[in-house]
């Protein structure tokens, strides 16, 4: 794309078409929806974190008179291990029904046994009571070094490590190990003057969604069973349904309701193919709704992770080698973001030697889910904290240390490919100019930094433009929207219809109405369902010109189009998109276009964060008073959304920079399930979020952009650590920072 | 001559880290390398994306490519 190209719609800060209805309540999101004759679904959980199930008896359930329909693992169809998409975090299919219902063997507390349909929550509440089990509890594994010790209980005893050069024999709880090199790390080390050393860990933490898990099921034989899901992708919801209970596409229709967050959290099923079962054996519409102890207890939070990283540099600042080897807690089945983690370390720098080394590793936890820029933020953590500390030691400018070794377009990436035209640098010299960075720093306060990238993903997105005789329209998308997404695409849409965005009605569709959608998530959706909005506006564009073309008799090349007007070229004429509108009836009848795309291009996107806190040197609690995030857009579509997205990844990432984490007791049995002990950052915790918009645009897109979702998490930790670190005079290894972990650090300092 | 860089886990196939194809798509390129390294078709590469001069390709299949395109395989990302 063109950088001096002038837009009239895009970058403007245009009022949100579902604003009205989430302010008001009228917006209907998964707990909201009700069909005739519905009836309650409620989940049995296990009480052990890791325990055979030598019994399970539900015929006093299924005898309650309240009760309609009671659900195993073995009203599960057998099914193989075959791979599947869930967010970053890929699932297998195998795995995925002996989450959503246990098979002969629980692996987390709160992990799903069975599930009751009766008449009334009451009703199934109490029938759940009447459900017989019997356990033989096993020792469970809760800490990466209790999972990968030897001797360690083995969770799976199919499970042999993948991604060893020698193939595994014996069963372990590493699932797989990965391994990254770039040029000679050792010889790199060699060349250093200085090397800084350390191990960092970060703990189990949820996306902290507002809504829980919600559904709604109609099983119905002789037309699409109904799902309506509370999800970031109800195509990916039709898939998991269909596999796992070998139901043809087309025998079933999600809806997606509004969603109240998810953060990659709504990426995967718990509940609807469990309320399909009980559907179908109950002949009622069930409903199914977690309560917030069941969120925190049975759905995917983001990985615990160790990290031992090691960066040498020569005494100018200049990089000569990094090196990692992470672990990450892939909860009870594999497959953590422990991939994404060790590709997205080091992608901030431009060093020659690099080598990274992960490990997937599983334990009596929930199996994890994808959390904004699935991995990276753990990894990166320990990159930017070693990063600092090693500026500290060069008496060097931490961003200067950065634009040194900043990495910039040509960079070889450790995961292989050379980068396109980024950001970073233009990141680093706006954070250094920043009234933030220029400003002093408070008594008693410390100041940290830290860069951060995501690649940002393309892919599927199908959408319809129906325009009507009047000229307003609907743009038909698949997309949830988590962020605002419907906004930008009537922005987009009416950019290339030069109309205003307001006569366009941006609609969710479910999964009959349009081909299939990817997940909303991995920053993709203003970029991929973007794109496919524009090659649809442009496909009614040409219809525009063909339509004038005809009323005037003339050839459509004779026709141009600008700002919603078509022009005659060969004589004086014109008519506006509306005018041809109603004259459709006469050319062929109504308008409408559309697009089916896999978009390639995503633009990886760069950020960089500055926070002041002051630390309380007698409780150890931590303020942050000062934080500005600035970020890589390519192009700000919407201004207000992308702050927003800014905004919302530095809280949530100053959160589990502070606070939240799971606190597990020795036999696994989470300890802090709810908002109350489980501390989420308020507003009236934070100052206001500052943000510096970046625009370096993505030449794959006809607009410029890049995903800007999932970035935003990733500097926070690294940025609020170090700022404590600053503080306290202490290195921080660990996080959170959480008063206790504060105190204990300022009392044990040297 | 398309030049193709190895990660690590796909050098355990290759004994090698990089190899020149004469391959201007997908598919010959597949083929082509598979030919030279048999222990490859035992590797999960049809699963991977291609990354064609920096550009990351989730579903490579239908790709062409330059003669003198530098391409790697890597792990595909999906949503989060």
């Amino acid at each position: 794309m063109s950088e001096a190209r002038q837009f009239q719609h895009i970058g403007q800060r245009t009022i949100r078409p579902d604003g009205f209805d989430k302010v008001t309540g009228r917006a209907n999101y998964g707990a909201d929806f009700s069909l005739p004759g519905m009836v309650w679904g409620k989940i049995l959980r296990s009480p052990y974190a890791h325990a055979k199930i030598t019994k399970l008896d539900i015929s006093k359930a299924e005898a309650h008179p309240g009760v309609l329909a009671v659900a195993t693992h073995q009203d599960l169809p057998s099914v193989n291990a075959e791979a599947f998409a869930a967010g970053e975090t890929a699932m297998d299919v195998l795995d995925l029904a002996r989450n959503v219902l246990a098979d002969q063997k629980v692996l987390y507390h709160g992990h799903a046994i069975a599930a009751v349909a009766a008449k009334t929550e009451a009703a199934a509440e109490a029938a759940l009571d009447l459900i017989e089990i019997e356990y033989e509890v096993l020792t469970p594994v809760v800490t990466l070094d209790a999972a990968i010790a030897a001797g360690a209980p083995v969770l799976h005893e199919d499970m042999l490590t993948q991604g060893l050069d020698q193939p595994a024999t014996e069963p372990s709880n590493i699932a797989s190990r990965m391994e990254l090199k770039k040029g000679d790390v050792e010889a790199g080390f060699k060349e250093a003057d200085i090397i800084v050393e350390r191990v960092y860990e970060t703990p189990t933490v949820h996306q902290g969604y507002i809504e829980p898990h919600a559904t709604v099921v109609r099983y119905d034989d002789k037309a699409p069973s109904l799902v309506w899901a509370s999800t970031q992708g109800h195509f990916d919801v039709r898939a998991a349904v269909s596999k796992l209970l070998k139901m043809k596409l087309g025998q079933i229709k999600v809806i997606a309701s509004e969603i109240g967050g998810g953060f990659g959290g709504k990426t995967t099923v718990y509940l609807e193919p469990v309320a399909m079962i009980l559907s179908k054996k109950s002949g009622r519409p069930v409903k199914m709704v977690m309560s917030r102890e069941e969120v925190f207890r049975a759905s995917g939070p983001a990985s615990a992770s160790r990290s031992k990283v090691r960066i040498g540099a020569k005494q100018n600042g200049e990089l000569v080698a990094m090196e990692a080897s992470l672990h990450f807690e892939a909860g009870a089945f594999k497959g953590s973001p422990m991939g994404p983690g060790c590709m997205t370390i080091f992608t901030p720098y431009d060093v020659p030697n690099m080598y990274v080394e992960g490990f997937d590793v599983v334990l009596n936890k929930p199996k994890v889910a994808a959390y904004r820029a699935p991995g990276a933020p753990q990894a990166e953590f320990a990159a930017e904290m070693a990063m600092n500390e090693l500026a500290n030691k060069l008496d060097m400018d931490p961003i200067e240390l950065r634009l040194k070794n900043a990495a910039k377009e040509g960079t070889q990436t450790i995961y292989g490919p050379k980068l396109k035209q980024v950001g970073l640098i233009e990141c680093l010299e706006a954070a250094k100019q920043s009234p933030h960075y220029q400003s002093a720093i408070g008594d008693g306060c410390g100041r940290g930094l830290a860069a951060g990238f995501w690649f940002n993903i393309g892919g599927q997105s199908s959408v319809t433009l129906n325009l009507n005789p009047d000229g307003t329209g609907t743009i038909i998308e698949g997309s949830p929207d988590i962020g605002g997404s419907r906004a930008s695409m009537q922005m987009m849409a009416a950019e290339v219809l030069g109309i205003e965005p307001s006569r366009l009605n941006p609609l969710v569709a479910d999964t009959e109405t349009l081909p299939y959608n990817q997940t909303t998530g991995g920053s993709r959706t203003t970029f991929a369902t973007g794109m496919a909005v524009i090659e649809a506006a442009e496909d009614v564009v040409s219809q525009l010109k063909e339509r004038a073309a005809a009323l005037w008799n003339v050839t459509t090349e004779q026709v141009d189009y600008k700002n919603g007007v078509a022009l005659n070229l060969a004589g004086d004429d014109q008519m506006t998109l509306a005018e041809i509108c109603a004259a459709a009836e006469k050319t062929g009848g109504q308008i409408s276009g559309r697009a089916n795309v896999n978009a390639r291009g995503a633009g990886p996107s760069f950020a960089v964060h500055l926070c002041d806190v002051k630390v309380d040197q007698e409780t150890g609690k931590t303020d942050v008073v000062r934080y500005t995030a600035i970020q890589d857009a390519g192009k700000a579509i919407h201004p207000s959304y992308v702050e927003g997205q800014y905004q919302g990844g530095a809280v949530q990432g100053i959160g589990w920079a502070l606070n939240e984490e799971y606190v597990y007791s020795d036999d696994g049995v989470m300890e802090n399930a709810g908002f109350l002990d489980y501390r989420i950052p308020l507003a009236s915790d934070l100052p206001e979020i500052e943000t510096i918009i970046v625009e370096v645009p993505n030449a794959f897109h006809p607009f410029g952009v890049r995903g800007v979702g999932e970035t935003g998490i990733v500097p926070p930790l690294g940025a609020v650590a170090s700022a404590v670190s600053d503080a306290i005079d202490t290195p921080v290894t660990k996080i959170p920072c959480s008063p206790p972990h504060v105190l204990s650090m300022i009392l044990n300092r040297d | 001559m398309a030049i193709v860089r190895f990660s690590s886990d796909l050098a355990r196939y290759t004994g090698t880290a990089e190899v020149e194809v004469e391959a201007l798509n997908y598919r010959s390129l597949i083929d082509e390398l598979i030919n030279v390294f048999p222990d490859l078709a035992n590797s999960e590469i049809r699963e991977l994306a291609l990354a064609l001069d920096g550009e990351l390709i989730q579903e490579p299949l239908l790709i062409e490519f330059p003669e003198s395109a530098e391409l790697h395989f890597v792990p595909r990302l999906a949503a989060g």
